[in-house]
């Protein structure tokens, strides 16, 4: 496949040639806060080269908050109205390999199967991943220990590497040299093709665990004392889940605005008190321990088991951001290894 | 290991041996070397886990509701950290008698994404140190020392509480900052209207802010209520608005300024600058600080004939 240079001072270009056939969705800044991903407007400053901590790319596709539909009333009439999203071509740009392996797993759990959830399909149908490696692996990253990361580029249609004043354009799908057809984007010198296989290979070989045999959905065990340990710590918040690229737990409310309801979707995790809390006062999970173990289980062991992929990607925002420094790394080594970790950094 | 990390392990030992309490909370190393983490000891041989250094981060006194209910606890812990158990004692969420506080005299607590911003590299950092008044950062390549104004977390560059208010033994001694980092907000209320609804429409409802928060105890939070509604949970601006305004409300009189729930916003949200904000507004008006050991009780508590009238004052 034709792979193709864009020079970093040709990026705008390339996003505006990019913008003419797709709707082009990157991570934006923000002010004191990760970049976000959206369909980019004027005045937006895109982060392409994953440098940063960003919000996940899921965001994008399943948003924090959708609405379903909307139920109007007048008397001896209902009507129902389905909202939902335009299927338009897109192109999502700038999201961390691992982010878009993770999509992978949100297509397993909203497209396949019994359920097909239509409005997940709306956006994602005729979305292109493109994903971008960063100059610098980030620390907390581990991916290549949660599976063989040579499967995750098909799942993708380009890759950027950032080779310092340049990007190299890998393009990894048949559909994805509709991505390098603008006559900006030059040829790469064989200089160039080495800086990426370096890139490729660090990437490969970065965040290892000591075990690493990704086999984690093997090793996990029900009654491990790890729970107990992690539960302790954990305060019950949303930070690993929500900011995680392929938790894909949801909410759904009924809200009344005089003679209207709306029903929307929004955010949910295992991790809260009252998740699957019922009618009856009955939770499943009661206390913390349950929760702090489905995290776990549910991505390396469940996932696995009902789907074929894992459902953690090593991306690292979990590890990086947990207020109280539960890094899902350690508890793997421990799990897996039952030694004591060398640090992982 | 320092010697007031020595310390703390020996006085952990000590009164786990002699049946003093049943369970001692600290912090003990990370995953990371910039991290440290929560750490629940009920073994004296288990002590040396302890640590004591300027990523010692955690306000370990949320724990103390849910733990030192039926039990005694040692918790270790910094002059914020002691103001919040000052304030669950006031609150009745814990006994003093239940408590054992070892308490360390602060020289300020690092913010990890600053050491970014300073372009040292957080995979690099070998060990963070206190000096005087700054830090000394030892990585792979050597080490250098940062002012505390380019490392510090915000709440500690405006903290000048650094010694113990309440304990049972005290390590270590208080470094004052030689300057206050003043608050930041806008002054006009139309500019300060728009710069936190920029703020708050960052949040995703991820509520760290409040499970981290110690004086965020409520078995039921307002927010998590379906009857009555008082917020949806969507994170869209005007709920996350209806979000802040109430707990900064329920937190006013009470937030004893530790900053917590700013360290673990995800989103980078300034909710500390808006509780210093409310604290600030009740020292002007009620001459009150949260988590004085002098206070008696809790601001909301108590009525005094000095108390302004808000029916005669509008500001
Ligand atoms: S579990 Fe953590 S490391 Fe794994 S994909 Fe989610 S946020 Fe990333
Ligand atoms: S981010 Fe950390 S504290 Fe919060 S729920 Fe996850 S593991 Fe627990
Ligand atoms: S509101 Fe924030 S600063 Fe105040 S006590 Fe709670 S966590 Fe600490
Ligand atoms: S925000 Fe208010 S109701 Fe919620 S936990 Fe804090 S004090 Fe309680
Ligand atoms: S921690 Fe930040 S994002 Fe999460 S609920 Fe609090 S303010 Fe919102």
């Amino acid at each position: 496949m034709a792979d193709k240079i864009l020079p970093k001072d040709k990026t705008e270009g390339f996003i505006q040639a990019l913008g003419r056939k797709f709707v082009v969705v990157a991570p934006v800044e923000r002010k004191d806060a990760p970049a976000e991903f959206k369909e980019i407007g004027a005045g937006d400053k895109v982060i392409l080269d994953g440098s940063q901590m960003m919000m996940p790319p899921k965001d994008y596709l399943l948003p924090r908050y959708e609405t379903l539909l909307k139920v109007s009333t007048r008397p001896g009439e209902v009507e129902v109205q389905p909202v939902l999203p335009d299927e338009k071509p897109r192109v999502m740009l700038g999201m961390w390999l691992p982010d878009a392996q993770a999509i992978q797993v949100l297509d397993k759990v909203f497209l396949e199967g019994k359920f097909r959830d239509p409005y997940y399909a709306a956006r994602r149908a005729n979305t292109m991943l493109v994903a971008v490696m960063p100059a610098q692996m980030r620390w907390s990253w581990f991916c290549a220990s949660t599976d063989d990361v040579e499967k995750w580029k098909p799942n993708v249609d380009a890759i950027m590497y950032d080779l310092g004043d340049r990007f190299y354009i890998e393009v990894t799908s048949p559909r994805g040299e509709a991505l390098v057809e603008w006559e900006g984007l030059a040829e790469p010198s064989s200089e160039d093709v080495a800086g990426k296989d370096r890139l490729w290979e660090q990437f490969k070989s970065h965040g290892v665990l000591p075990f690493s045999d990704g086999k984690f959905y093997e090793q996990l065990a029900w009654d491990h004392p790890i729970w107990a340990e992690i539960a302790q710590k954990c305060i019950g918040c949303g930070v690993c889940s929500y900011m995680c690229p392929s938790c894909s737990c949801f909410d759904i409310q009924d809200e009344v605005c005089g003679t209207c309801v709306e029903r929307y979707r929004c955010r949910d995790t295992c991790q809260f008190e009252d998740f699957t809390l019922m009618g009856s006062g009955h939770n499943p999970r009661p206390d913390q321990l349950p929760r702090s173990r489905q995290r776990l289980m549910h991505k390396f062991k469940y996932q696995h088991e009902q789907y074929g992929v894992v459902g953690c990607t090593g991306c690292g925002r979990c590890v990086e951001l947990c207020p109280v420094n539960v890094d899902i790394r350690e508890v793997l080594n421990k799990v897996c290894a039952e030694k004591e970790p060398e640090p992982a950094v | 290991m320092t010697e007031i990390e020595s310390r703390i392990r020996e006085e952990a030992k000590k009164v786990l041996e002699n049946g003093l309490v049943d369970l001692v909370i600290g912090w003990a190393a990370g995953s990371v070397p910039f991290r440290t983490t929560p750490v629940f000891i009920d073994n004296a041989q288990d002590v040396d886990k302890l640590v004591w250094n300027p990523v010692c981060a955690n306000n370990l006194a949320v724990y103390l509701p849910k733990m030192a209910k039926n039990r005694k606890v040692a918790i270790v812990a910094k002059p914020c950290d002691i103001r919040s158990i000052v304030a669950l004692i006031q609150e009745n969420q814990v006994k003093r008698e239940n408590l054992y506080i070892i308490g360390l005299g602060c020289a300020g607590v690092v913010d990890p994404s600053k050491l970014e911003s300073a372009a040292i590299r957080l995979s690099d950092i070998k060990a963070l140190e206190w000096e005087g008044e700054g830090i000394r950062i030892v990585t792979v390549d050597g080490e250098q020392v940062l002012r505390s104004t380019e490392v510090h977390r915000e709440m500690c560059l405006a903290c000048t509480k650094r010694e113990p208010a309440l304990y049972d033994v005290k390590f270590g001694e208080a470094v004052l900052p030689s300057q206050i980092k003043p608050r930041e907000l806008p002054e006009l209320p139309e500019e300060r209207q728009k710069y936190w609804s920029e703020q708050f429409s960052k949040c995703i409802r991820c509520y760290a802010c409040r499970q981290i928060c110690p004086n965020c105890y409520c078995e039921v939070c307002f927010a998590d209520r379906v009857e009555p509604k008082w917020t949806a949970k969507k994170a869209v601006p005007e709920e996350n608005w209806m979000f802040h305004a109430t707990r900064a409300m329920h937190l006013a009189g009470r937030c004893i300024q530790c900053g917590e729930c700013e360290r673990v916003c995800p989103v980078g949200i300034r909710i500390a600058e808006l509780m210093r904000e409310m604290a600030e507004a009740v020292k002007n008006k009620y001459d009150y600080e949260a988590g004085d050991p002098k206070e008696e009780a809790p601001l909301l508590g108590t009525f005094r004939e000095n108390d302004i009238d808000p029916a005669q004052h509008s500001e």
